[in-house]
């Protein structure tokens, strides 16, 4: 019974041990928060899509159909 | 011209909205949306005449998405998404005002732009939410069944890992509730009239001289192997009133497209109006069966066919490797381009498309993956028509704008190129110590050049360069997103491999830092790519005087914790000639890596115990990789990465062998099988929802079972409703938080 007892003890300090520490959203160093916060109007990131163009009303029709995939 | 101020970021509660998974597609059902698309928080307009900008103001607090320019120029058609559903607006230029032009739910489950502009700018098409109001289609107990599926041993179905498709049969009822669609014309006063009947509206598109409408519509049977893209689809073109008029195509459930990127379904595929004529239809067909390994003279023919289809379709073109598109000029001029997998190859040709028997102008032929020699991309000018087409000078000569890869860095020009002497001009390049790219031409002659200029330190803004005058005004007023982070060291450092490759990296330091200061715990950051062609592998493919711009997203927000960063160091893995790339998969890898490590602690930048590595995605893998293989790195970061290749049976990123044929490579190249070497800490962050093609969360989470088995020292952090790039604050946040405690803890200095 004792080792019964004993085992469940132990069990249960590993389990302990072993939970994710800190199971929550943490916050960064502030330098690192106010890029989150950053505006995103950055053209370098620009695309056809990002960009409406007066002058046009698509990028083409031409469709480049199965180019691989990142996986 | 607007611009937009795109919405990466987004609180945690619409990160976390409620979103079903089917056939491919994850939908906002309330709102009859795809439920991870992008959308923005505002435009801004700039008079490109008058050198003006104001903002479109009284808009209501909504997702705006899709937007786009009548070709008159007058009004900015868009969508916006708020409460329980998705609405078309319109901006009239010149009333400067906005207004809702129908109230009615768009759909956009399947055609994710649920509006079209008619070419001449008289109206719109849009695809209605017809379901709408209805309520979705619940689980009920007597419904509930087995699921089966079967084989058919007469068709092989190779597909990869697609995720979130179709699983029981409430999901394909669900799946044809949502993706209902009614198509209607909307005149600009908002009256509106339907067209046909409702359907799984794929994709319409109407005719250059708007008498006509190109309707795609889905079909069943549906599948549970692939996603809706590849469902059963017929093609139809309809009159004006919506009346059908003839069938195109009608494509069976493709399940069975043969192994390989460049195998396509069979049947009239990429069907599309010819933009430069008033209602031509051109389709792409497989002669070899869709199957690009098959020994055939042409792999591809390309039709075309004049509505009202009185003669027979005519034969545009027979390709040798695989149709990719066409790019449309005038009667005399389009731009058909083809290409192949095996070696990396495109190849484009200027042809006739009213005298197809003409011999084309081979225009260029090189490797997709040769950067160098990218002759760059035509400017587009609207054709008569008001639809998109490639703008000619005197009928012959055509602008073309590109990167300039150089071995010197990305010089992007704007050439003049004569199809009739075959003679390329340059007109314009970018100078040093601006990095400058042509956004658009605004003038017939291609003088007068709108671009996007910027510097190290210098954020970049649009301004309209006019040639003959030699005059520069600025158009934009974006502001520096980080003015905190300035005055950042870049270099761009070339190096060797062992074998002789080239490679190159951009390196980083911390502000204020000089020689003197020493070596600093340093932070790489890396994505391996496939080549067939060693010469090309090591190609240099941006500019030194690229905009410092510091996203949350890489490594370079860690310059601000004082690590210096080198960024997207080459790794290229190569098989030329009859070799495959992944034959050396490790090889390669460590030796690209040993080579970066060796040229760094040469040159007193970092020190060979203070050097992490990490990635996203197939960077992750490769993170895993160089901890198992190497003793190059004090730590590694992998994000979202799949690290047992057996779970993507039938080929991943550019590898086509199945697992089956190539079981020693899946092997050799997944870090899951080799664990047990990895003896340096490795945090793992993945989205729960992940649905990038083999980047299951399972990845991650059976790799970290492995290594808490065989004792190693790693951490793993799943971020709840995020997928392959996280967008919630709280999950970039935290991200950085365990990106920045991992770094601290393995690769500080004593005391730092």
């Amino acid at each position: 019974m004792i080792n019964r007892l004993l085992v469940v003890a132990v069990l249960l300090a590993v389990s302990g041990s072993i939970a994710l520490a800190q199971d929550e959203y943490r916050q960064p160093d502030p330098a690192l928060t106010a890029l989150v916060d950053a505006p995103m109007q950055r053209p370098r990131r620009f695309r056809p899509t990002s960009v409406a163009w007066r002058r046009s009303n698509g990028s083409g029709y031409c469709r480049w159909k199965r180019w691989p995939a990142t996986s | 011209m607007a611009t937009f101020e795109w919405k990466w970021v987004l609180p945690l509660e619409e990160v976390a909205r409620d979103e079903l998974k089917l056939a491919g597609l994850r939908i906002t059902p309330a709102t009859f949306s795809r439920s991870r698309s992008r959308s923005y928080d505002s435009i801004a307009l700039h008079d490109l005449e008058q050198g003006t900008r104001s903002a479109i103001e009284g808009l209501p607090e909504a997702r705006i998405a899709s937007p786009s320019w009548s070709s008159d120029s007058r009004y900015l058609a868009f969508t916006l998404e708020r409460g329980d559903r998705k609405t078309l607006w319109i901006f009239d230029a010149d009333e400067g005002r906005a207004r809702e032009l129908a109230r009615l739910p768009l759909n956009s489950v399947l055609t994710s732009t649920p509006y079209e502009w008619l070419p001449d700018a008289s109206g719109l098409l849009v695809n209605i939410a017809v379901n709408h109001g209805r309520e979705l289609p619940r689980p009920s107990v007597e419904a509930i069944a087995p699921v089966i599926q079967e084989t058919d041993p007469e068709r092989k179905a190779p597909v990869r890992t697609y995720q979130d498709l179709l699983e029981t049969p409430l999901d394909a009822e669900r799946f044809t509730f949502l993706a209902t669609g009614q198509l209607a014309r909307v005149s600009l006063d908002g009256e509106l009239s339907e067209l046909g009947g409702p359907a799984l509206v794929a994709d319409f598109e109407p005719s250059p001289d708007t008498r006509y409408l190109l309707v795609e519509t889905i079909q069943r049977p549906f599948s549970y192997s692939v996603p809706y893209s590849r469902f059963p689809m017929l093609s139809e073109v309809w009159g004006a009133d919506g009346q059908r008029i003839r069938t195109i195509a009608d494509l069976p459930l493709a399940e069975d497209i043969p192994k390989g990127f460049d195998s396509v379904r069979t049947g009239r595929r990429s069907i599309q109006w010819r933009a430069d004529a008033p209602a031509t239809l051109v389709w792409a067909e497989a002669l070899d069966g869709g199957d690009m390994s098959a020994e055939v003279e042409h792999h591809d023919q390309v039709q075309s066919w004049a509505v009202p289809f009185e003669s027979e379709p005519e034969t545009l073109a027979l390709t040798e490797w695989r149709y990719a598109g066409i790019d449309w000029g005038h009667d005399e001029l389009a731009m058909l381009t083809e290409w192949r997998f095996s070696d990396r190859k495109l190849r484009t040709w200027k042809m006739s498309p009213t005298n197809p028997e003409a011999d084309p102008v081979l225009f260029q032929e090189r490797s997709y993956n040769d950067a160098y020699n990218d002759p760059g991309t035509p400017i587009r000018a609207l054709s008569k028509f008001g639809t998109s087409v490639i703008h000619t000078i005197d009928g012959d000569t055509i602008l073309l704008a590109g990167a300039g890869a150089s071995p010197e860095g990305n010089i992007p020009f704007l050439d003049r190129h004569d199809f009739s002497s075959g003679e390329t001009t340059r007109v314009w390049h970018s100078e040093a110590p601006w990095y400058e790219r042509v956004a658009d031409v605004l003038d017939a002659q291609g003088q007068r050049i709108l671009t996007l200029r910027e510097a190290r330190d210098t954020q970049p803004n649009f301004f309209i360069r006019d040639l003959e005058t030699d005059t520069l005004s600025q158009v934009s007023e974006f502001p520096h997103p980080h003015p905190q982070l300035t005055g950042i060291d870049k270099e761009l450092i070339q190096y060797k491999r062992a074998d002789g490759v080239d490679l190159s990296g951009t390196l980083y330091l911390p502000p204020g830092h000089t020689d003197a200061d020493g070596p600093l715990p340093l932070l790489m950051w890396a994505y391996p790519l496939e080549y067939k062609d060693s010469s090309v592998a090591g190609q240099v493919r941006e500019s030194p005087y690229e905009f410092n711009s510091i996203s949350f997203w890489g490594p370079l927000p860690f310059l601000a914790m004082g690590y210096a960063v080198f960024d997207d160091p080459k790794m290229p893995i190569v098989g030329a000639g009859d070799e495959l790339p992944n034959d050396t998969f490790r090889e390669q890898l460590v030796a690209s890596a040993d080579a970066a490590v060796e040229v760094l602690v040469e040159r007193g930048i970092a020190d060979p115990g203070r050097i992490a590595i990490s990635g996203h995605s197939y960077g992750a893998f490769m993170v895993a990789n160089l901890l198992a293989h190497s003793d190059l790195f004090a730590a590694g970061i992998a994000r979202s990465g799949a690290y047992n290749r057996s779970l993507t049976p039938f080929g991943f990123q550019g590898e086509e062998r199945d697992f089956w044929e190539a079981q020693h490579v899946y092997a050799a190249a997944s870090p899951f099988f080799h664990a047990e070497k990895i003896d340096e800490p490795m945090l793992m962050i993945h989205g729960m929802e992940d649905n990038n093609s083999g980047t299951y969360p399972m990845q991650s989470e059976r790799m970290f079972d492995a290594l808490k088995g065989l004792g190693a020292e790693a951490r793993l952090v799943m971020l709840p409703h995020e997928s392959h790039g996280y967008r919630a604050r709280a999950s970039l946040l935290h991200m950085l938080w365990e990106q920045q405690q991992w770094l601290d803890k393995y690769l500080a200095e004593p005391g730092r």
